[in-house]
């Protein structure tokens, strides 16, 4: 058996930890190296110089990647194996496999001594015992600056080959979320390719006409999406705002897509005199910048100005289909918007939209293929969640020493 | 610029001379008579200060002096040549490097135009030069004496323009003092004596300019900076190039002043599209700084030739009396002399007439101002040929973009005529007034073609504009039909600015080939019956009939369940591991050892 229950443990300033482990202060064993801000005069984002690492990058906001040309004697460089710290901005982000010149915001953190490793000073670093000193000494508003916590930082140290144990499982934990990351982002991509499939091509068809909205299978028909048999159109419409209230009474209210989910939406608020109304089951879509989000209505809510809601006609259509297709338009009728000063579409642009009519059934089977590829990103995303839990859990268990690993 | 490193501790006043000399004689041997008349008269040397000057430019390393065969006592001098880039004629690299130092110069602080007179009043400055010296050594080969050569090539009929002596360049930069007034003052004598650069010229005031010491500073530094380099050799094309660069250069600038320029790709796509021909009638209602007229000119050049080019006639009108002088100066550089260029307010005074009624061209182009309000019927009715121009309905207040068109359309011939209008993409398909002005023009079916364009091409918005071909006389192949070409897609990143998209030449080409071969092409082209645009209420929004590709790339099904299987596995085997540690853990927590 690999894992024990500690039983001794000693008092220390960050709580309780195993009798056999050291307690030090991170200066002592780490060095911390500062990045540069050569200025934003020497950034491009052509690709000239050097990869110039901020802390946004960390952080992994999705942004440019960022150079400078910057002479390389004024920067200071990390590869992918080192550990990077942001002390500004977002004090306290944790990462590593950036290859770069790093900015004054970021340091590097090595091992400057032989009883830790860098592998388990990853993962110290993550852990609350590090976070919450930084928190503790962070300064400033807009922007926060940190620099003074390294000096009040202490980390518990566990023998040398505990620590490889410990960074083991906890890497093993890390390959599994990166690995389900993986799987989603191949999921949505299946998706994508089935999307584009099912609802331009249906499902076993072999004759194909062209029609003003492109090829599609002979027997789909192309209607308007106002057309009476089809679906209504409701144009949302924001009551007063001191019908708003946070407190459930009315009906749940949304202005536009900002609640909006992968399929439901979560209203925050709601109005007690709701004007428009949408029902259980009708698709919601947002006609104000940005155009062509689309949710489907959990139940009766109030909607605003920045959304319509859309009643198919259960006898014709599938609102699930269209919940479906309208995702694949959604850059037409962006271009809709366009036009006008708002970049809104108004109700003609929605009756007057052509869309494809395939038989009921084969809508339905089509509704049935995508929804299990949803439903199946659905529980990745669970999984990828309960993963980080496990994480936290176990990096709680093993940092602190309260489940202590056995070297042989 | 390159000095050698001998012209680095020459004093200025050295390398003025040497300058004059050198362009007097290049490298070929002269006497010292020759030296001193030339430096006397362009320099205002004194004779006794000639020698002085000679034994500087020795001592330099700047002059040989040899003894003369057949009489020992005389000398013969000759200059040596400084290092290649100070002296050759300037490369288009060259120009714009000079620009931009010039640009970066004045920055935001001072306006563009004030660099554009300069190079153009150092241009004609320097060709009167080359004029003189052409017509001196002429009149010298013909056996006159140099006085008698002198005063021939002075003469009017040997230059384009009259430039007296103390207004040409060479004079107004030596005395550093008095300068802006000198060249206020100088470019109203030019204009008084060449009418046909009256309003061009003196359009700026250098005197209030150069009012503030920081200004007059730069003005200084902007006349040292075009002195340095002679721009005589340089072809008008490249000339113009840079013109057009400065232009360009300070859009975006100019931009949020509500100076509209065109992106000069655009103009090269509706031109290749109108194809302008020889013995053509070229007309722009709007033609701001000429960029469309120069353009149509060039595409003849380039096609048929310099001498064929001018037998293309351009017509053009402009609202602003600052931006029409440009649009002549524009037009002097690129060497094109017989431009008509009128000023006035097109919608209501349109200025080209044919006896009674409206001059007809054979092709029409323009960027005209987009939404301009102010133009309902009350407003138009004030001005002139109405009735015949604005036959289709009058326009809101709000926009004035199909009065525009209107009056393009009037203004082409009814037989051959073509127009090609940049406009944006509202007036496709916005209702009311507009709409009865456009579906009555859709029904005479002169609408050939509608292209959508990429976002951000220009400088004053980042909405699309849209391009309308119409025909008066449609090829029988294309009557009763419209091609729609959806190219919101063929763009490149502009080059300077990171903001603005740019057509490349592989994005005009593909929308040219489009146009010609007036057929469909999946996500990009269709041929649409006019049957079709009535059913849709006379929309022409683009994007109702051609949809673009869709995002991406085709993604195989097959290939991606693979794959997906695979990572699965892979998961699987990691959460194997984790699971056995992690129920070991939890084994460890309930007390067993």
């Amino acid at each position: 058996m690999m894992f024990y229950k500690e039983t001794e443990f000693k008092e220390t300033p960050i709580g309780k930890i195993p009798k056999e482990w050291e307690l030090t202060e991170i200066k002592k064993v780490c060095e911390f190296i500062r990045g540069t801000e050569p200025g934003s005069k020497s950034y491009n984002t052509e690709g000239i110089g050097y990869r110039f690492i901020r802390v946004s990058d960390l952080s992994k906001q999705i942004l440019e990647q960022v150079f400078t040309s910057e002479d390389k004697n004024k920067l200071i460089f990390c590869n992918k194996e080192d550990i990077l710290l942001a002390l500004d901005g977002v004090p306290g982000v944790v990462n590593k496999g950036f290859e770069g010149a790093i900015s004054s915001g970021i340091r590097i953190v090595k091992p400057k001594t032989l009883n830790i490793i860098k592998e388990f000073l990853f993962y110290i670093l993550q852990h609350r015992i590090v976070q919450k000193v930084i928190e503790n000494y962070t300064t400033g508003t807009t922007i926060k600056h940190a620099s003074r916590a390294i000096n009040f930082i202490k980390i518990p140290l566990p023998p040398l080959p505990e620590q490889q144990k410990i960074a083991e499982i906890l890497s093993t934990v890390d390959e599994a979320i990166q690995k389900t990351n993986e799987v989603i982002a191949k999921t949505e991509r299946l998706k994508k390719g089935l999307m584009q499939e099912l609802l331009t091509r249906g499902i076993g068809h072999k004759e194909f006409k062209e029609t003003p909205i492109g090829k599609i299978p002979k027997d789909w028909e192309v209607v308007r999406l106002g057309d009476k048999e089809i679906a209504e159109v409701i144009m949302g419409q924001s009551p007063p705002s001191n019908t708003y209230n946070d407190k459930g009474e009315g009906l749940p209210f949304l202005q536009g897509k900002l609640e909006f989910g992968e399929i439901y939406p979560s209203p925050v608020l709601y109005c007690s005199n709701p004007i428009k109304i949408a029902e259980q089951g009708d698709i919601l879509i947002s006609v104000r910048a940005p155009v062509g989000d689309v949710n489907i209505a959990p139940y009766r809510l109030c909607i605003g100005r920045g959304l319509a809601a859309i009643r198919f006609n259960s006898k014709n259509a599938n609102s699930w289909f269209y919940f479906y297709y309208l995702q694949r338009v959604k850059n037409f009728l962006e271009n809709l918007g366009k036009g006008s000063t708002f970049k809104a579409i108004n109700k003609d642009d929605l009756t007057e939209l052509k869309i494809p009519l395939p038989p009921l059934p084969e809508q339905e089977r089509i509704v049935e293929i995508l929804s299990t590829i949803d439903k199946k990103l659905e529980m990745e995303r669970r999984e990828k969640a309960r993963l980080e839990r496990i994480k936290q859990g176990l990096m709680d268990l093993l940092l602190t020493g309260k489940i202590r690993v056995k070297v042989d | 610029m390159k000095w050698s490193v001998l012209s680095s501790n020459i004093p200025a006043w050295v390398l003025r001379r040497y300058e004059i000399l050198w362009d007097a004689f290049g490298d070929k041997p002269f006497r010292f008579g020759d030296a001193a008349r030339v430096l006397m008269e362009r320099n205002k040397d004194a004779w006794e200060q000639v020698p002085v000057f000679l034994s500087e430019l020795r001592k330099a390393g700047l002059l040989l002096v040899e003894s003369d065969v057949q009489d020992a006592r005389e000398k013969v001098y000759r200059l040596k040549s400084l290092k290649a880039e100070s002296k050759e004629s300037l490369g288009r690299d060259g120009i714009y490097a000079l620009l931009k130092r010039a640009a970066d110069l004045i920055r935001t602080r001072v306006d563009y135009k004030f660099i554009l007179i300069l190079l153009f009043l150092k241009r004609i400055s320097d060709k009167w030069d080359a004029e003189f010296q052409e017509a001196y050594r002429e009149a010298l080969a013909q056996g006159l004496s140099e006085e008698e050569a002198k005063a021939e090539a002075l003469r009017e009929e040997f230059h384009l323009f009259n430039l007296p002596e103390e207004f040409r360049w060479e004079s107004l930069r030596k005395d550093v003092s008095g300068l802006p007034e000198r060249l206020s003052k100088g470019l109203k004598v030019i204009a008084e004596l060449n009418p046909e650069l009256k309003d061009v010229v003196d359009s700026v005031d250098f005197v209030q300019f150069a009012g503030n010491r920081e200004n007059a500073e730069i003005l200084r530094q902007l006349v040292e900076l075009f002195s340095e380099k002679k721009l005589d050799h340089v072809s008008a094309d490249v000339l113009g190039d840079a013109y057009e660069w400065i232009l360009r250069y300070f859009a975006p600038t100019k931009a949020k002043e509500g100076e509209i320029y065109t992106p000069r790709e655009v103009i090269k796509l509706l031109i290749e599209i109108l194809d302008p021909k020889p013995l053509e009638s070229v007309y722009d209602p709007a033609c701001g700084s000429a960029g469309m007229l120069i353009s149509a000119y060039k595409h003849v050049e380039e096609k048929f030739g310099k001498e064929e080019a001018r037998k293309v006639f351009l017509f053009g009108q402009e609202v602003n009396q600052v931006i029409l002088a440009l649009a002549k100066m524009n037009m002097f550089i690129h060497d094109i002399h017989d431009a008509h260029l009128e000023f006035g307010d097109t919608l209501l005074y349109p200025k080209f007439k044919e006896a009674d009624s409206l001059k007809q061209f054979d092709v029409v182009v323009a960027n005209p101002p987009w939404n301009q309000d102010g133009y309902g019927e009350d407003v138009l009715k004030k001005g002139e040929f109405w009735k015949q121009r604005f036959s289709f309905g009058f326009v809101p207040n709000q926009s004035a973009d199909w009065a525009w068109i209107q009056h393009m359309l009037a203004s082409a011939k009814d037989d051959s005529g073509r127009v090609g209008v940049v406009i944006d993409n509202g007036c496709l398909f916005r209702g009311g007034k507009e709409k009865a002005v456009r579906s009555a023009i859709l029904e005479k079916d002169w609408l050939e073609c509608v292209i959508l364009l990429p976002e951000k091409l220009f400088y004053n918005t980042g909405a699309p504009g849209v391009i309308l071909i119409f025909r008066k006389n449609k090829p029988a192949e294309r009557k009763g039909k419209i091609l729609f070409i959806n190219a919101s897609k063929e763009f490149e990143q502009h080059p300077e600015v990171r903001k603005l998209n740019i057509l490349g030449e592989r994005n005009i080409a593909r929308i040219v080939e489009a146009y010609k071969r007036f057929s469909d092409e999946e996500g990009f082209a269709r041929v649409v019956s006019l049957d079709e645009v009535r059913s849709n209420d006379y929309n022409l929004n683009v994007t109702l009939y051609v949809m673009e590709e869709e995002e991406g790339e085709k993604i195989d099904i097959a290939r991606e369940w693979k794959e997906l299987k695979e990572l699965e596995k892979e998961k699987q085997s990691i959460i194997e591991k984790l699971e056995q540690y992690v129920s070991e853990i939890t084994r460890a927590l309930g007390g067993q050892t």
